[in-house]
Order: structure tokens, then sequence, then C-alpha cells
């Protein structure tokens, strides 16, 4: 659970009230504690720095404009003036450099994409005709402001044209505009809200990442241990069939995009993979699945076994089941857990499925887009392990290579991904946003490195992450994290000789490393105690750095 | 139910999610007697309960019925000072509207 208080700061050129009574109210971790800044003063905000309402130091910002107020041409254009969409979009790139000026002061920006009401109907059947309707104007000025602030870390333009669609036509309110210059629905915000908050649960690494699934009328309908796979519904010409296989194709992409996938399932386990190995219109195959518990054990305990297996916490789980009996136990057995509400109706599952924001990720890495298959890697790489008397003849056999870097940009986004999620092999469990470890990083007599390993198996992506800062000759290690994915490979090894080897290069005459207790990085814990530093009272162990921490043998470096 | 006490009804659910917008211990208790007016709201609180309560009732009836207007209309001296009042003035409107 996350218990910080986010402090937040919204710039609008409406009034923000209720938006920020929502956000404040919203018991969702992490809590917010919004405040609105004057509104109409957006320009003035954004570049006068000194005034007061940035005096708290908001850790995210939300910069909520209409259209025609951050880009005035585009309320002449509104008035069916002839107005250059070359003169709308060098305003557009004005109000994006205000924004942009507030890059490495906040270390996350949202702005919501610019709407117009949906009664507003301009010119009709011209309105996406070129040089003439406000819609087109529109569309090209939010591709404009997204474009420009795609690269920026810390800033994500948000779609709020699909807040307004999903509210329908009392998204906006003449009345609430008329009597309180509230330009949109309390529904609008909620949806606002719901996709602030589910944004700021990924940045703080604590979007869900494992999905589970039962079978008999989740994943396929009917029951496969009462017709037999061949009967079951699922794809053909027939709309619950169909319905099924969409909802099948919905989980494969969440797959695609780094979710891992498991089956918990009360059914007896080989009638139900026969099932998805041979039914011609199965889209999820075995490969797809990180793991499986397919017995008739209690699905809570299942569950946990799971999760153990995959190396996962319970609160990266999100669990899917029709059965409501079943919902209701695993929310009381496993309260970490989430178990949305599932309909009914067949029909409605990709929908469901859909709407959940709990996977929402800041970041898409190339680890994410390749987490399923990895986690399928590692299932032969341990595998192996069991064809060797010792981990060191195993290590050799894996022909481990570790590459080292320095955090640049391009390593950034995952780094900082892997940095705000691992619980288990971390340190200190600091917790900071892109913008926020970058600028810990640029910090004189502080380096911060990232490690990237691979096998013979496959690529690890990057999975671990050391700092190191300095001051009088004595270092410090602040952070020493590695994913759960490549424990005991001499891996942690490789990144204490990396950081002592800096040491000395920087001539340090010593090397501290503070443990910080949480409830889940005891793992941190044992390899210090085992690792040969020297231990000191409070969970301090050291390093005297004229002495040599050799490289693990076996693993190449570069 | 009578269509007074389906209005006061449906006023509560108006004040529900107002209270959404508020922090713990400053949220519009749902009794006939709360005060409206230099009372437990603001004036940004006011305006969406009775935004909110016009757009239930209208739900309700399956056909607007112009509270907010009315309101505004009828000069800031005739606006409900309590719950009650506002339950009274929808449940006048309303029956306005059915006596066309």
């Amino acid at each position: 659970m996350d218990d910080r208080i986010v402090r937040c700061l919204v710039v609008s050129d409406f009034n923000s009230g209720n938006f920020c009574g929502l956000l404040n109210n919203d018991k969702s971790t992490p809590i917010v504690c919004a405040a609105a800044g004057p509104y109409g003063q957006v320009a003035e905000l954004l570049l006068d720095l000194g005034h007061p309402c940035w005096r708290d130091k908001p850790e995210a910002l939300v910069v909520w404009t209409s259209p025609e107020t951050a880009v005035p041409s585009f309320h002449s254009l509104l008035d069916f003036q002839a107005i250059p969409i070359e003169q709308i979009l060098e305003e557009v790139d004005r109000y994006t450099s205000s924004l942009l000026g507030l890059s490495g002061r906040v270390p996350t920006v949202f702005v919501p994409t610019w709407v117009l009401p949906p009664q507003q109907r301009g010119l009709g059947v011209l309105e996406l005709k070129h040089g003439a309707g406000a819609a087109g104007a529109l569309l090209q000025m939010n591709a404009r402001l997204a474009l420009a602030l795609r690269e920026t870390a810390g800033y994500f333009v948000l779609d709020a044209q699909r807040w307004v669609t999903s509210v329908g036509p009392r998204a906006c309110n003449p009345q609430l505009w008329y009597m309180g210059k509230v330009p949109f629905s309390a529904s609008v915000f909620k949806e606002a809200v719901a996709d602030i908050k589910a944004a700021l649960t990924g940045l703080h690494g604590q979007s869900r990442k494992l999905l589970l699934v039962d079978l008999d009328d989740t994943l396929w309908g009917g029951s496969v241990g009462e017709v037999g796979w061949p009967q079951l519904s699922l794809g053909g010409h027939d709309p619950i069939g169909e319905a099924f296989v969409d909802f099948q194709l919905a989980i494969r992409s969440l797959k695609h995009r780094g979710v891992i996938l498991g089956i918990i399932s009360k059914n007896e386990e080989t009638v139900a993979l026969e099932a998805i190995r041979n039914h011609p219109e199965m889209v999820l195959r075995l490969e797809d699945f990180a793991g499986w518990r397919i017995n008739w054990d209690d699905k809570a305990r299942n569950i946990t076994d799971l999760v153990d297996e995959l190396n996962l916490g319970l609160q990266s789980v999100v669990y899917i089941d029709n059965d409501a009996g079943q919902r209701q136990r695993i929310r009381g057995a496993l309260p970490e857990v989430f178990v949305p509400e599932w309909p009914a109706d067949k029909m409605l599952y990709r929908e469901s499925l859909w709407q959940l924001r709990c996977f929402d990720s800041p970041v898409l890495s190339l680890e994410d887009l390749a987490r399923a298959d990895m986690y399928a890697v590692d299932r032969q790489r341990k595998d192996s392990a069991g064809a060797f008397q010792t981990i060191d003849e195993w290590i050799r056999d894996l022909r481990i290579a570790v590459q080292i870097e320095v955090l640049d940009e391009s390593n950034l986004p995952r780094a900082t991904q892997l940095f705000n999620k691992t619980n288990q092999m971390n340190l200190s469990t600091r917790r900071l946003a892109a913008a926020e470890l970058w600028q810990w990083s640029q910090r004189e007599q502080c380096r911060l490195w990232t490690f990237r390993v691979r096998d013979r198996f496959g690529d690890c992506g990057l999975a671990g992450i050391a700092s190191l800062e300095w001051e009088n000759g004595r270092g410090k290690v602040v952070d020493f994290i590695l994913s759960c994915r490549a424990f005991g490979r001499r891996i942690e090894e490789t990144m204490l000789h990396t950081l002592l080897h800096y040491a000395r290069c920087e001539k340090l005459s010593r090397v501290e490393a503070v443990y910080l207790a949480t409830k889940k990085n005891k793992p941190c814990l044992d390899f210090f105690q085992g690792s040969g530093f020297m231990q000191f009272p409070e969970n301090t162990y050291a390093w005297d750095v004229r002495e040599d921490y050799p490289a693990p043998a076996d693993i190449l470096l570069c | 139910m009578t269509d007074r006490d389906h209005i006061l009804a449906l006023i509560y659910q108006a004040v529900d999610e107002v209270n959404l917008q508020f922090p713990p211990g400053q949220q519009v208790p749902k009794c006939e007697e709360t005060r409206l007016i230099a009372g437990a709201l603001d004036s940004l609180a006011f305006m969406n309960l009775v935004v909110t309560t016009e757009e239930k009732i209208t739900s309700w009836l399956g056909v607007p019925l112009p509270l907010v207007s009315s309101l505004m209309e009828s000069g800031e001296s005739q606006l409900p000072q309590t719950i009650a009042d506002l339950a009274e003035f929808a449940f006048r409107a309303l029956a306005n509207q059915k006596d066309g």
C-alpha cells in the first residue's frame, strides 16, 4: 500500500473547486492533496514561479485549460473568422513552451487535451475541412500539444475527450458554467480523477502486473469438465462465442504490453489444459501463461502459491472470475488482490477489461513489452539449474553478461520503473519520479549505474540499479536494487564490484551501505549479511575500499 | 411514496454527490433543517446541490424541470434557506408543471 500523500496544484482557466474536491476525497492510493490555483491566471502562474501557489512545492501539476483561452486565435475561429491554422499552431507552441518551462521544477505535469462541448456542432459537415472547422483545428492543436510534450520526462497529456464522450450530453452543463464558471459536470471530473490517480499509481510503481483468470464461463462459455472442450462456447457463428474470443484477444493485448497472465481454476488440470491446447478458437495458449493452478483446492491458496512461484507480490495481482461467490471469497481472504466486479453478460467482458485502469503504466519499456515472455524463459532457466551440482557450474553454463551503464535519457524510463516497483532486493526503497531520479543522479559526488543482464536463455533487460554518493573520502551506497528475476546469479556481487571499483577510482577509503528494513526487503539484508562486508550496528555494512572486491568469475562485464 | 417524499430522497442523493467534494467533517448533513444559505454550503456547493437536484428530478420525471433557472429568476430573497425549503420549491415547480 502506498501511503504517501501527493501534493498537487491545479492550474486552470475555470473554477476547479469541484475537481479539486473530488481529487482530494478520492480514497484510492496515493492520496492526493490538491489545491486550486487562482483561476483565469494560467499564463501568469506558469511564468511566475515565485507566486505563492508554488510555495508548497507541488509534486504533481494539472494544467487544464479551454482551447479558446490557451490559444486566442482559436476563439476567433469559433467566431467563424478566417484564421490560418499556422497562426493557431504557433500559439499552441507558445503555450507548450510555457508548460515546458516547468520541466525539472515539478516532477509530474498532467495536461488534459482541449475539448469542445458535445453540443457545439460548429460548421457541421465542414467541421473537419482543412482551414474551416473548429473540430479539425482542435485535432491538430491537440496533436501539436502531445508531440511537443511527449519527449519530456514527467509530462503526460491526458485524453479529456474520452472523459467527455464517456459521460455523454451531460458532460458540459451550461448551468454550472453560468453560475459557477465550472465547464464540466462532476461525472467528467470523476473520470479525470480516476485517470490521474491511475497515472500516479503507475508513477509510484504500483500498477498491477499479473492478471489471473478463471476458465469456465470466464475465458470460455460452459464448464469444460461437463461438456468437454469441443462443446465449449468459444468463437464460431455465435454472439456469446465471439464475445469470449474478443475477451481473450483483449487479454492477449494486455500481455503484449507487459502484463503477466496466469490461470486459477477449479477443474481437472488435464481436461482444462487439453481444451487450451486443442480448441481451435482459443486465442490464448499455454505459452501465453506464466503459470497456472488448475485443481480443486481453495482458490485463495492457489493464488498465493502461484504469486510466490512467480516471485511477485499480491499487490500486483488482478483476479477475474465470473462467480460472485468466488470474487467475494478472494476479496475477503486476500485484500491486496484487486478483484473487479464482473458483469453477468458475457458480451460485456471485453469492455469491462478495457475499463480497468489498474494496469496503467507511465512508460512502456522494452522490458515491459517482453516481460511475459521473460517469465516463460525464466521457467526454463530455473529448470536448467537442476542439471548442475553447484551454483558456480550453473552460472558458468548460463554464460551471463552484464552491461553496465550510467543513467542517461535512454534508460531513465525503465530505470525509474524498476526503481519504484522493486521491493525485495532493495536496500533503501527510495521512491522517486523520473525527473527527481535524474536530478539526483546529476548531482556532484553522486553516481547511478544501471545493469542489463543477458544469458544464453535470453535478455533479462535492465534488471539492476546501484548508486553511490560520497563526501570527504567516504562513500555510501544509496540504492541497491535488483529485479527478482535476476536474484541469485551473482549479479548482486557484480553490482557491488562495480560500486567499489568506482569508489577506488575516486580514492575513497570506505563505502557503507545502510539497510532500511521494509516488510518486503529481507532478501536484501540476507544478501548483505553474506556479502563479505563488515557488519556494524543499525544495519550498517561497510567495505574498506583499499581491499579489492573481485568481480564474480564467469560473468562477462561489458 | 408521495411526490414530496420522492423529491426529498432525490435531494439527499444530490447531497451525497456534492459531499464527494468536501473533506470528512465538513460534509452537508442529510436532514431537512440543514441550512443552505449562510450555513453548511458555500456558493459553489449550493450551486452544485441545486444543479444536481435538477438533474436527478429530470431523470426521475423523464422531462426537464427547470429548477435552477426558476430559482435564479425568483431573486436572492426567495432562495430556499434549508433543504426542506428546496424540497418545497421543487415540489411546487413540479405541481405547476403538472398543472400546465
